[in-house]
């Protein structure tokens, strides 16, 4: 059987010494659905982290991945690098592997200075990811993300409406909260499943650690629900005053009739079918960031434009 | 009346910013009189471009004021609702620091 050499990733800027390698297993399945999967792994890489080791991940069990695991990963990963961490990929070459071939098409290993599985890989038409900065969002929605959105859902763009509002609004949480250059975004869309899923992440500086600078006992996940409520703000400026997380709940969740899944460091937080479903869970491992993924049905969205209406005062 | 058309005033970005500079654009023409505001081409407002627009418009002038000097027009559905629930939030916020 032949076997694939360990890549090691390009260096970022500064390198700090590390005397060890730390070989550390992939789990099977990457999916924020299931937690308790990613809790070994994401544990042994901030435990190498903090040992100062070389982090040698191998992908040889990896046999499945979903949009949050592969945002997971990639943010995971991210983050190392900003920490001068050395990353070694071992065992991913493997162009006959399915999981490996969506990451590859994904631009996973590309995105990683490793070139692609296959010469031929490219994104399929039913996955969509992009790095960007925030003051790039409108361009970028326009440009890419709404023709993306309408090929693969035959919807038209105002069928988005809701679920642009959600995406310019993360970004600019982006810029004014995670102290986070980039956010990193990735969509699938399941057409037989009629499904859309959205994930807009970062490895900032976490929801919980701005919450905390004005509720210092709360839990992360109690930081998470807190965040989500009405007219909570942790600032005192105009900029953060008013509607802010807690409006991108209510367009995914009603005005999308989605479900929405939060992580941020320790913190996990779930609200769905129209607030009657909310799950709080607070890990055992810690999320490298912010992750807001948002689940839609797309059965469920309008096929007609918001129509023209009178404003009375 | 002065008509603004707001795309042409902000950037598509949507942000703090862009509300920040529709605010002083909108005070300043209503200082003077009555002002009419265009939402044509606009598909959509987010929660922070009218946290600094609509919401220090409603802690400046009275309510009375700007319903009578301030006219909305080509706000679809959406962005109404929006416009509804940032003026709503101002009020409350205001008679909250006025008693």
């Amino acid at each position: 059987m032949w076997t694939s050499p360990k890549v090691r990733l390009s260096p970022p800027s500064k390198w700090v010494m590390r005397s060890k390698v730390e070989k550390i297993l992939l789990p099977g399945i990457l999916s924020s659905a299931r937690l308790e999967s990613l809790e070994e792994f994401f544990n042994a890489s901030y435990r190498a982290y903090s040992d100062k080791k070389e982090i040698d991940f191998d992908f040889s069990s990896l046999r499945f991945v979903e949009p949050s695991g592969y945002t997971a990963l990639f943010n995971l990963i991210r983050w190392l690098r900003s920490k001068q961490v050395k990353i070694v990929f071992s065992n991913y070459m493997y162009p006959n592997k399915k999981s490996l071939v969506y990451m590859d098409d994904c631009g996973f290993f590309e995105f990683f200075g490793l070139g692609k599985i296959r010469t031929f890989s490219s994104p399929r038409s039913t996955t969509m990811s992009h790095i960007l900065s925030p003051s790039e969002r409108s361009t970028w929605y326009e440009n890419s993300l709404a023709t993306w959105l309408t090929n693969t859902t035959n919807l038209p763009p105002s069928s988005f409406s809701s679920l642009k509002v959600c995406l310019f609004e993360l970004f600019t949480n982006i810029k004014d909260h995670s102290e986070s250059e980039k956010g990193a975004f990735f969509a699938q869309h399941y057409p037989q499943m009629s499904r859309l899923i959205v994930s807009i992440s970062d490895i900032g500086v976490g929801i919980p650690a701005n919450v905390r600078r004005v509720l210092p006992d709360l839990s992360d996940s109690g930081c998470l629900e807190k965040a989500c409520e009405l007219g909570f703000t942790t600032g005192n400026t105009r900029r953060n005053a008013g509607r802010g997380l807690d409006t991108l709940v209510n367009m995914a969740v009603k005005n999308c009739n989605g479900t929405i899944k939060i992580i941020s460091l320790s913190g996990y937080y779930e609200i769905s079918e129209n607030y009657t479903k909310i799950k709080k869970i607070d890990l055992s491992w810690k999320y490298p960031g912010t992750s807001i993924e948002i689940i839609i049905d797309t059965t469920k969205l309008p096929n007609e434009p918001p129509e023209i209406e009178d404003f009375q005062w | 009346m002065v008509n603004l058309v707001i795309k042409d005033i902000v950037s598509s970005n949507l942000d703090h910013d862009d509300g920040s500079k529709l605010f002083g654009v909108i005070s300043s023409n209503l200082d003077k009189g009555s002002v009419s505001l265009d939402f044509i081409g606009m598909d959509i407002v987010t929660p922070s471009f009218l946290n600094t627009s609509f919401m220090p418009l409603v802690e400046k002038y009275e309510y009375s004021y700007l319903k009578k000097h301030l006219e909305i027009k080509n706000a679809n559905s959406l962005i109404v609702q929006f416009i509804r629930q940032s003026i709503d939030i101002a009020i409350k916020s205001k008679s909250a620091i006025i008693h």
